[in-house]
């Protein structure tokens, strides 16, 4: 008999459905499977033989053949594993036929016929509900995952024997036996404005730095800080997640379709509520960032896929590691390329990068540096000029004395994050229906039409550039950042007072480069 | 021995060869002279003379390099290719300052003018990797002294060299380069412009081969040259133990005065200085110190017309701002002054300063300080703002 399953599968971060197809008929006995399979979908036979024995079932000796359609896309992870075994069911009849019509399966089988944790099932979700699917049977421990979904029921099963029980039930019986899962997605999206842990509040002293910081998260502008060993680098950069302003629940379902992807979503996590941080080491490999494998997998710069990006000690990544994010920086998204086809991962993050300024990390404080100007300005040019034109505010991280340190209180996260979020929303109507969203996105059009300047501003401008020698390059970028500080202070106007702010900004790239 | 003749005619282009055969140096050169009194002479040597002046391996060089004097590019062509002149110890032109040092050079490579007799020289020295004092001293005392027509004399090094003598060449004055390779070969690389701009404003002067790379082997040698052609040393910015200062016991071996600029106890750039001070060098405290100690050697010296430092200028400048114009601006601008110092002092410390007594927020402050840097008062670099000292 012929039986078919709709199933789940992946490519790259978009998902399709995927039909298993299963022929058992008379012949001589066996079990052969085709579609373009991995090894790991292929060693699916033996799962399925087995947990079907071990739930109770006996394959008669016919002759099974399995096919997994669309034929010429290549098939990868565990996740076809209880679509088949379901399939195989019906097609040698233990199931009736028609009973997983509209319900879309998936689900890595134990040899005791449990149904363990597959990676990816929020992408499937969204794209059974996408294709009309009424129903999804999930392994219980990504229920939570896919309940995120609304418009479909997800149900999470333990085992084979549940998924046959499910199935064999009409519809009122599934109903009432079998609960949907479901996530109260208010309160996870809740989760996203609430704050714990570091907070810019620790940090005294250093107010140009925390402007600085508080003017890249509110317009999502790359950053670059420099400073001496010990001066608070890392400390700032950790708190940079306090003040960003909250997911969006439609960012939030794109970024936890990455992590779904990567299998770091779990039970006690189901959706990324909150922007992410990563903070590879600096020996990470290139593919590592980018993504990479024989099938791609979302590298740290998807990860960090509308959220920060830090870079510790930023000129100790390899060349090729850094210039990676070239790409990334500029479109937004990584594309992997492979003999069977390319791959595209979201990587829409915002960069923190911190560095010494020299190999000894006091330049210029010559009472404590002693590195010539040759060794500071190889250590400079490690990052790479292409890199370094993308950022857009630079500042240098000032050591502090211990009298700044002791008894003063610094202004805390959280009247940070109000100010950014005022700025927020000003972007927000000023970009609604351009397909932008940050200052920091702005292309010379949008320049030109958002950050137009006074007549008194410009002739400001005009001469900051003479007096500081700034180049062309940086005044966008400056119009940019100024834009974002117009904002954080409720102005409609960019007006000297910002501009002047944005140019302190820029100044420290002119210092070291 | 005969065809030797054509190349030997004359005394100059003799020593020209001599001096370019590879492998013998200003020492084997001068033990040459002693016998033969003339460079034309030393080439028309027998090789048993030369076994016997020289040693074997020297010997061996010599006799190597005037058989195939014919590789070596003729004076006139190195003249025109390259700019380049030779000036011979035997020559009427070689500086007198040198040949009374102990080691002169036999000869100098010179692309521009030598040092001329009659003007006083100044050497001005310090460390390769300085601060922002040691940079504003060297460009205010190059300025200055070049404006007085005294000659300053370095090595076109980074740091306090290149930057003296850039200062002179802004003042209207002459400066010469010791360089530690050929004269023509720049290094380092980012004094192009430096290199470019010297032999109009004075010249370039080594005791190398046109076309020796640098090495590090080559620099303490030429600064017996820097102290040799000047008549007074001035150690700007220098560590304890420092090329700065081997150049000081060079110049303190040739008898030659030399001074120090103070500096702070605690800055290790100004260590070296500062110990030389109480070793008994001169203080050089404005240039005019300099000045003074030279025209005590009979030399006439313009007066600069101003050679205040700039910090002087700039406190006139802000008292007449203060009685002038807006009330609240004047009183801020001469706050930040206040604040500021000709060391940089970082953004945080200014704010810190300022925001009780005046009650500015950081934007105002930020904004207040480019207007002042549009303003040419103040200088800013990354975080840092100092006095702009070149007012």
């Amino acid at each position: 008999m012929y039986s078919y399953v709709s199933t789940g599968a992946l490519n790259g971060i978009e998902s399709y459905l995927a039909t298993v197809e299963v022929d058992a008929s008379n012949g001589l006995p066996g079990f052969e499977m085709v579609g373009m399979l991995n090894a790991e979908v292929k060693e699916a036979r033996e799962r399925v033989r087995v947990a079907l024995k071990n739930t109770g079932f006996s394959m008669p000796p016919l002759r099974v053949t399995v096919n997994i359609s669309p034929a010429n896309l290549r098939k990868n992870g565990t996740a076809y594993d209880l679509p088949i075994a379901i399939a195989l069911l019906i097609a040698i009849g233990e199931l009736p036929q028609g009973c997983a019509e509209d319900i879309m399966i998936v689900g890595e089988l134990g040899l005791n016929g449990e149904v363990k944790f597959t990676n990816g099932i929020l992408p499937m979700v969204i794209q059974a509900k996408e294709e009309g699917k009424k129903v999804c049977l999930v392994p219980k421990e990504n229920e939570g995952e896919g309940a995120v979904v609304e418009g479909i029921d997800v149900i999470g099963i333990s085992g084979l024997g549940e998924a046959v029980e499910y199935l064999l039930a009409d519809k009122e019986e599934r109903q009432k036996c079998f609960k949907k899962a479901t996530a109260d997605l208010n309160r996870l999206m809740l989760q996203s404005s609430l704050y714990e842990g570091l907070d810019f509040g620790e940090i005294s002293g250093q107010e140009t730095v925390k402007k600085a910081v508080e003017t890249a998260a509110a317009g999502f502008h790359h950053i670059l800080l420099i400073g001496a060993p010990g001066a608070g680098k890392t400390m700032i950069a950790k708190r940079i997640p306090s003040i960003l302003p909250p997911l969006s629940l439609e960012d939030s379902l794109e970024v936890s379709k990455i992590y779904s992807i990567s299998g770091m979503l779990n039970e006690k996590q189901t959706l990324i509520t909150k922007r992410p941080f990563c903070s590879p080491h600096h020996t990470i490999s290139e593919q590592a960032f980018a993504g990479g494998g024989r099938i791609p997998k979302p590298g740290m710069v998807s990860l960090a896929h509308k959220g920060v990006l830090f870079l510790d000690e930023v000129v100790h990544f390899s060349n090729a590691a850094i210039e990676v994010l070239r790409q990334p920086m500029e479109d937004k998204k990584v594309q992997i390329a492979r003999s069977y086809g390319t791959f595209t991962y979201p990587a829409d993050f915002m960069l923190v990068a911190a560095m010494n300024p020299c190999p000894c990390g006091y330049y210029p404080d010559r009472n404590r540096c002693a590195c010539n100007e040759a060794q500071v300005r190889k250590y400079l040019s490690a990052i790479s000029g292409p890199i370094l034109d993308r950022i857009d505010i630079c500042v240098e991280v000032s050591r502090m004395e211990m009298k700044d340190l002791e008894g003063k209180s610094s202004e805390s996260s959280a009247s940070m994050r109000e100010r950014i979020q005022g700025a927020r929303i000003m972007q927000q109507e000023r970009f609604k229906g351009m397909g932008i969203s940050f200052n920091a996105q702005m292309g010379p059009a949008e320049i030109k039409r958002f950050c137009d300047l006074g007549g008194a501003e410009k002739k400001f401008a005009q001469q900051a550039f003479d007096a500081l020698k700034l180049s062309a390059r940086a005044y966008h970028k400056i119009l940019k950042v100024a834009r974002t500080i117009a904002d954080l202070n409720g102005s409609e106007r960019i007006e000297e007072i910002h501009l002047a702010e944005a140019i302190a900004y820029r100044s420290v790239d002119r210092k070291y480069w | 021995m005969e065809e030797n003749n054509i190349w030997c005619n004359e005394e100059r282009e003799a020593a020209y060869y001599l001096s370019n055969i590879a492998g013998i140096g200003s020492k084997s050169i001068f033990r040459l002279l002693e016998k033969t009194q003339s460079a034309r002479e030393a080439m028309l040597l027998s090789e048993e003379n030369i076994g016997e002046i020289l040693d074997k391996r020297a010997a061996k060089a010599f006799l190597h390099g005037r058989k195939n004097i014919k590789d070596i590019i003729s004076p006139v062509k190195l003249k025109a290719e390259k700019g380049i002149d030779f000036i011979p110890y035997t020559s009427q032109e070689y500086p007198e300052r040198l040949r009374k040092i102990p080691d002169p050079p036999f000869g100098l490579y010179v692309k521009g003018k030598l040092p001329a007799e009659h003007k006083p020289s100044v050497a001005i020295i310090g460390a390769r990797a300085c601060s922002e004092y040691g940079k504003c001293v060297a460009e205010h005392f190059g300025k200055q002294l070049g404006a007085a027509g005294i000659q300053i004399i370095s090595g076109m090094a980074r740091g306090i060299d290149g930057i003296a003598q850039r200062g002179a060449i802004e003042g209207g004055g002459e400066t010469y380069a010791v360089l530690g390779c050929g004269a023509d070969v720049c290094y380092p690389q980012e004094n192009r412009q430096l290199y470019r701009d010297l032999p109009k404003h004075g010249g370039i002067i080594s005791e190398y081969l046109p076309g020796t790379e640098a090495r590090s082997a080559l620099f303490p040698p030429r600064n017996r040259i820097i102290s040799g052609l000047a008549d007074l040393l001035l150690v700007v910015e220098a560590r304890k133990r420092s090329g700065t200062y081997i150049t000081v016991m060079q110049a303190l071996e040739q008898g030659k005065e030399v001074f120090a600029v103070p500096g702070r106890i605690i800055d290790t750039l100004s260590e070296g200085c500062n110990y030389l001070l109480t070793q008994g060098a001169g203080v050089a405290m404005t240039p005019e110190v300099i000045i003074e100690e030279l025209s005590r050697k009979n030399y006439e010296i313009m007066q600069p017309n101003n050679s205040h430092f700039g910090n002087t200028a700039i406190k006139e400048d802000t008292n007449k701002a203060c009685f002038a114009g807006n009330n609240h601006e004047s009183m801020l601008n001469q706050a930040i002054m206040s604040a500021l110092d000709i060391t940089p002092v970082g953004i945080d410390d200014i704010y810190n300063k300022l925001k009780d007594s005046c009650g500015i927020s950081m934007a105002e402050l930020l904004l207040e300080l480019t207007k002042m840097q549009i303003a040419g008062k103040i200088k800013g670099e990354g975080n840092y703002y100092r006095l702009a000292y070149d007012l």
